[in-house]
């Protein structure tokens, strides 16, 4: 007798697998995911920068900074293009609110690229003024800000008898490094210790790991939801109950559609492992055959960590996701039309996604109350919990304890969404009330 | 021995009595007609035969056994509702299904070739279910309705939708499964095809069984209260005769409805002293759409949509 579940999990799997979209993700997700990173650290760095000239009215009430600015504006990077200087410094008068409304305007119009007032008092706590079209061009308003710092603190110094390279030697700053201290031993016999670089390459697997895990379970959920809306739409889910449980039929899509994501998975780790493997020989056909010590570090930290941190991924995917799945399973059968089920999923949705944002702020202070509390919420913990792993690695009989909890809750999801599932798969029309969900748990 | 038996079946959805002790029972090699006006119940009987859903009281056996639902491979089913995964390819669809009834892939394989070449749909074998029309598609349902080689076939309104050709197709084929053995259960509200095909029917209405037995016996059980005439000229001298129940008058031909079967002979007779000038008379045996609308009509009810 050949098993009916099988079947289930194998059309499932297929007509997924040979998708052009499984296809496409399977290549584009990882050039996404490094397009994401570099885009992000690029446009980090990236600055205002403009082939155009630049004019650039000042009016300085002062009569003493104007000479100098211009002079220290011609050496800056920030105010260059290819060695050349693209900004162009006139200086203004201005007494009455009128004139300074026309310099103002003129900004508005883009008959100036931005508008400067440098008071009589600047030298003592007077505030400079700057006008642009936005105010979000940082990197010119920090270099203006350093240059007129310079020119002010330099007179400062003049007039109180100090040299600036005296002062500047004397005000130098210590260095700092920050270390995580780990369990175990060290190589020099100490504590095991971790850089900041360790920790943040450690952080960045984590990250990326979240993400991949929060964005399979939103859409592979919602993939489930559908084909189940697809066979009680078309109604051959009559034929397939008539044929096999309710609870097999659902069993074999979650075991199919988890087998679709854990494929996927298996080969970027794979490819991944290839690649961190055979690095250095990798590089060196591209000519790089000296890599900086950072680098060094971030690999090696990344070979260290990562069969750990995938074990916890995977565990944290599967139950993530059968707890997710199941919901959104219950979500398809209930409704009638793919609109309802988008809205009635969306409750769901918001399980997933506070804890995602939650995130961002939970890592900074990983061993708090709060943090802790929230990391053992079943439905948060596929997030939460696997962020606290990467961050601050909790205990192991706390891992295992939640590990248990969220299967407890997996599996009395399953039980009733099981149930609820069975009846709404083969109800049509209005979608059931909670009290009426309820009543069908109990059928 | 009985392949099915239904006895005092009652099904209710929270206030409304969908079925109302149903009872009956079907021979096997046999094929079955349920009938009923829309609501009647007929799609809810068969959901529980199907053991889709469970019956509030009475029992249902197959084989005499208690438990459908270790018999369902055994059975095939083709729901009221058509509908096939619409991006799965033909054969990909069919193999799904022949696997859920439990055959052996290789198995299905041979059958699926066999039957797309019988429906000749052999070239459409590896299109989207998307791509076909919808008689194809249709087509393509009752295959995997019967792939298995069910014992008992249940038909919930397969005639519906299907064009004058495909429902000739589609009865061939019944008759054709019917000689290799198999049970046919169907449901209807086209009385035309059940007066060709069925053995045995059961009439419901509102949950209730109105009628049931061998299609004849019924048949006779109304006796032969009918009449058609040919006749050249006018009615209309008859037209208020006291044997007369009803009467459909097509100008040069008309149905007369008596009022018991015995007033055949006065009425002949008042046709010739009338001076109606008859050209036929026969005594015809009541078509099944009369005595489905009759009892229906007995029984307090309208029939709408009986074409």
């Amino acid at each position: 007798m050949p098993n009916k579940i099988v079947a289930v999990i194998k059309r499932e799997y297929m007509t997924r697998v040979k998708s052009k979209g499984f296809v496409a993700s399977l290549f584009l997700m990882p050039v996404l995911m490094c397009g994401m990173v570099l885009l992000s650290s690029f446009l980090a760095i990236m600055e205002d920068k403009t082939e155009e000239m630049r004019k650039l009215a000042v009016i300085d009430e002062t009569g003493e900074i104007f000479d100098r600015m211009q002079g220290a504006i011609a050496k800056h990077r920030t105010f260059q293009h290819k060695g050349e200087l693209v900004y162009q410094l006139h200086e203004e008068t201005a007494t009455t609110e009128e004139e300074r409304a026309a310099f103002q305007e003129r900004v508005r119009t883009k008959k100036l690229y931005a508008y400067l007032e440098i008071p009589k008092d600047v030298f003592t706590n007077g505030n400079v003024r700057f006008y642009a079209r936005t105010a979000t061009n940082f990197n010119v308003q920090s270099a203006l800000r350093r240059i007129i710092s310079d020119i002010v603190r330099d007179k400062r110094f003049a007039e109180s008898g100090y040299s600036r390279r005296e002062v500047s030697q004397l005000m130098r700053s210590v260095g700092f490094n920050a270390y995580a201290v780990k369990s175990g031993k060290g190589k020099d016999g100490g504590a095991k210790v971790e850089s900041a670089l360790e920790t943040g390459a450690r952080l960045g697997l984590g990250y990326i790991l979240v993400f991949v895990l929060y964005l399979f379970v939103i859409i592979y959920a919602n993939s489930i939801m559908r084909s189940v809306l697809e066979e009680k739409t078309t109604r051959i889910v009559e034929v397939i109950v008539s044929s096999i449980k309710p609870h097999q039929l659902l069993l074999g899509k979650l075991v199919g559609v988890c087998s679709v994501c854990l494929t996927m998975f298996a080969i970027w780790v794979i490819f991944g492992v290839l690649l961190v493997m055979n690095i250095e020989p990798l590089l060196g056909i591209f000519g790089i055959d000296s890599l900086p010590i950072q680098f060094i570090q971030v690999i090696g930290t990344v070979k260290a960590s990562s069969a750990g941190v995938l074990t916890y991924f995977f565990i944290y995917f599967i139950i993530g996701f059968f707890m997710y799945s199941t919901l959104y399973a219950v979500v398809g059968a209930i409704c009638s039309s793919e609109e309802e089920a988008q809205q009635t999923g969306v409750p769901l949705t918001m399980l997933l996604v506070v804890p995602f944002i939650l995130m961002f702020q939970l890592f900074r202070i990983p061993d708090s109350t709060l943090s802790i509390l929230l990391s053992h919420v079943p439905f948060f913990s596929p997030i939460l919990m696997f962020m606290r792993i990467n961050v601050l690695m909790p205990p192991l009989w706390e891992i295992l304890l939640n590990i248990l909890l969220v299967c407890a809750t997996v599996l009395l999801v399953t039980l009733i969404s099981g149930k609820i599932y069975r009846v709404g798969i083969l109800m049509y029309g209005k979608r059931p009330t909670l009290g009426q969900l309820w009543q069908w748990t109990r059928y | 021995m009985n392949l099915l038996q239904l006895e005092n079946v009652h099904k209710k959805f929270g206030d409304f009595t969908a079925v109302s002790d149903i009872s009956f029972s079907i021979e096997k090699g046999n094929v079955y007609g349920l009938l009923g006006p829309n609501g009647a119940g007929k799609t809810t009987t068969l959901r529980m035969i199907m053991d889709i859903i469970a019956p509030d009281a009475g029992s249902i056996t197959f084989s005499g056994n208690r438990h459908v639902q270790d018999f369902l491979d055994q059975i095939g089913y083709l729901p009221e509702e058509r509908g096939l995964y619409r991006k799965m390819k033909v054969r990909d669809v069919i193999l799904f299904i022949a696997e859920l009834k439990g055959l052996y892939k290789q198995q299905a394989l041979g059958e699926i070739e066999k039957w797309l070449e019988k429906m000749q749909l052999s070239e459409w074998g590896n299109k989207r279910i998307d791509e076909l029309s919808k008689g194809m598609a249709q087509k393509i349902q009752f295959i995997t309705t019967v792939i298995h080689k069910p014992e008992l076939i249940i038909l919930d309104e397969p005639f519906s939708g299907l064009d004058p050709i495909n429902m000739t197709l589609l009865k061939d084929l019944m008759l054709e499964l019917r000689e290799d053995g198999s049970t046919i259960i169907f449901s209807t509200h086209v009385m035309e095809q059940v007066e060709k095909l069925c053995d045995r029917i059961c009439l419901i209405h509102q949950g209730e069984v109105l009628l049931e037995g061998e299609l004849r016996a019924v048949k006779r059980g109304f006796g032969k209260n009918s009449v058609e005439i040919e006749y050249i000229g006018s009615l209309e001298p008859i037209r208020n005769s006291a044997c007369i129940q009803g009467i459909n008058d097509f100008g040069q031909y008309a149905e007369i409805k008596l009022k018991t079967p015995e007033d055949y002979r006065p009425f002949l007779q008042e046709l010739v002293e009338k001076g109606v000038d008859v050209t036929r008379f026969e005594l015809m045996e009541p078509t099944l759409h009369e005595i489905f609308v009759e009892s229906v009509e007995a029984h307090g009810g309208t029939v709408q949509n009986a074409e």
